[in-house]
């Protein structure tokens, strides 16, 4: 082995080693992300002229700065690693972050305000419903090259249709803020509806381009299938269904304790399409796939 | 020079760090600017500040930028091997935070000179560790400059050796 060789091999490790790093953040980013929509749901719908010391308010402040300064974090952070998307992606969705928390400080000083109401929660559903697709892609590039793979390489179809249903939920959750302006009322319905059933078939979409990944051979002549891209993206589908069903007990019956259920689930989606992205707790399973005949080979040859 | 922290984060990485650094100096004039803005202009008298004025909403997004840019400056020492860099900038870090809850404390106890004991002591916090955390700031932009000499010194052997 050369000099050559060997420092480019300490190099590569090093490069994975730091990728590794930026993916734990990714994973923070994500897990705050879903926390401080949770807590805003919960704010938005279950406490009534909440003040600057309200302690719900305080969390969710809490919150959201970590979720803002980690996607700080993780846009230079990529930009030190040359992830160019990566890092201008999560830089803009610093600075949306940022002027949402704004208008969050503007309606602390006038919570009566249906105006005002209105554009705080537009603008950080907004800010929401952009991380969500941010933060998947984040998410794919930075474990591909954590694994050792070219960032230039092809994306499986089952991944971008995986970006698709995340830009699909988050255009999802934003029409289904516009359903609390009465103005923008049957508008935003008829579109929440809409987005829902298209973020549904894309999720179905997901399941099956995941199994028939498995039945197409790769260069090597092995299989490339990741069982675990199945089952996250079922349980995602199983999320996603009883999110309809309790949007429809929400119309029918009434009532702000469904919207904060559906929150829930929302979130639950959007961490099994994340999991479907990465697939992570790989298990060996060698044993469980058949051996490829030549025949088959030369078939797909 | 044996004792020098140059990292292992590259000559471009350094520069671009380095700018992030301008980046945050800039945040940290503009924060003085609008504090000073509120001290002498707003609660000099007997006028307060609440937390929709939009002065204050300014220097609040400006305060934010600032702590994330001081992170992101520790996060690089820390991940690059730069152990000066990363402790300096995580002191600005804790200044930031204590800063920050001496803000609130003068928001939420009233928000002005005459408001009383309490929310004259968040503003005396809020000052002087924004001062305690432009120092650290700087000495650890200082040692990236310092790196990034080093690093442009070492280049040109390390090329006649190849």
């Amino acid at each position: 082995m050369t000099v050559q060789t060997l420092s480019e091999n300490v190099s590569l490790k090093n490069e994975s080693r730091r990728a590794r790093w930026i993916l734990y953040f990714v994973y923070l980013q994500a897990l705050f992300l879903i926390l401080t929509y949770i807590v805003g749901v919960w704010l938005g719908t279950e406490i009534h002229n909440a003040t600057i010391t309200t302690p719900d308010l305080v969390v969710h402040g809490i919150l959201a700065s970590g979720f803002a300064l980690l996607s700080a974090v993780v846009g230079f952070l990529a930009a030190l690693e040359n992830q160019k998307r990566v890092a201008i992606s999560n830089l803009a969705l610093f600075f949306i972050t940022i002027v949402a928390g704004a208008t969050g400080f503007a309606y602390l000083g006038n919570n009566s305000s249906s105006n005002q109401i209105l554009v705080t929660n537009l603008s950080m559903m907004t800010t929401i419903g952009i991380a969500m697709p941010i933060t998947g892609y984040s998410l794919a590039k930075i474990s591909r090259s954590a694994s050792g793979l070219k960032s230039n390489e092809h994306s499986s179809l089952s991944s971008l249709m995986t970006y698709f249903a995340l830009v699909a939920l988050s255009f999802t959750v934003i029409a289904g803020t516009a359903v609390e302006t009465i103005a923008l009322y049957a508008f935003a319905v008829v579109l929440h509806v809409g987005l829902a059933a298209f973020t549904v078939s894309l999720v179905l979409g997901i399941v099956i381009l995941s199994v028939l990944e498995g039945s197409t051979l790769d260069k090597t002549g092995s299989r490339s299938w990741v069982p675990q891209r199945v089952i996250y993206s079922l349980l995602g589908l199983a999320a996603i269904s009883i999110a309809g069903g309790d949007g429809v007990i929400t119309v029918t019956v009434g009532g702000v304790s469904y919207v904060v259920v559906m929150a829930e689930l929302t979130v639950l989606i959007y961490s099994f399409l994340l999991l479907s992205i990465e697939a992570p707790l790989h298990l060996n399973l060698a044993f469980f796939r058949r051996p490829v005949s030549k025949s088959a080979l030369k078939q797909q040859e | 020079m044996e004792r020098e922290e140059i990292g292992n984060l590259g000559l471009r990485g350094l520069s671009l760090t380095l700018r992030l650094c301008y980046a945050n100096f800039l945040v940290y004039l503009l924060l003085y600017v609008t504090g000073m803005y509120i001290n002498i202009y707003v609660t000099s008298g007997v006028n307060t500040i609440g937390i929709s004025d939009i002065t204050n909403i300014v220097h609040m997004v400006l305060a934010i930028v600032n702590f994330a840019f001081t992170f992101v400056i520790m996060v690089v020492g820390f991940l690059y091997a730069m152990r000066k860099v990363a402790l300096f900038s995580l002191g600005a870090v804790a200044s930031l935070v204590i800063a920050t809850v001496g803000g609130m404390l003068f928001l939420s106890t009233g928000g002005g000179r005459q408001s009383g004991d309490i929310t004259l002591l968040g503003g005396w916090v809020m000052s002087f560790l924004f001062m305690l955390a432009l120092f650290l700031s700087y000495y650890a932009t200082l040692k990236i400059v310092r790196a990034i000499r080093i690093t442009e010194l070492v280049k040109p052997t390390e090329q006649r050796m190849t």
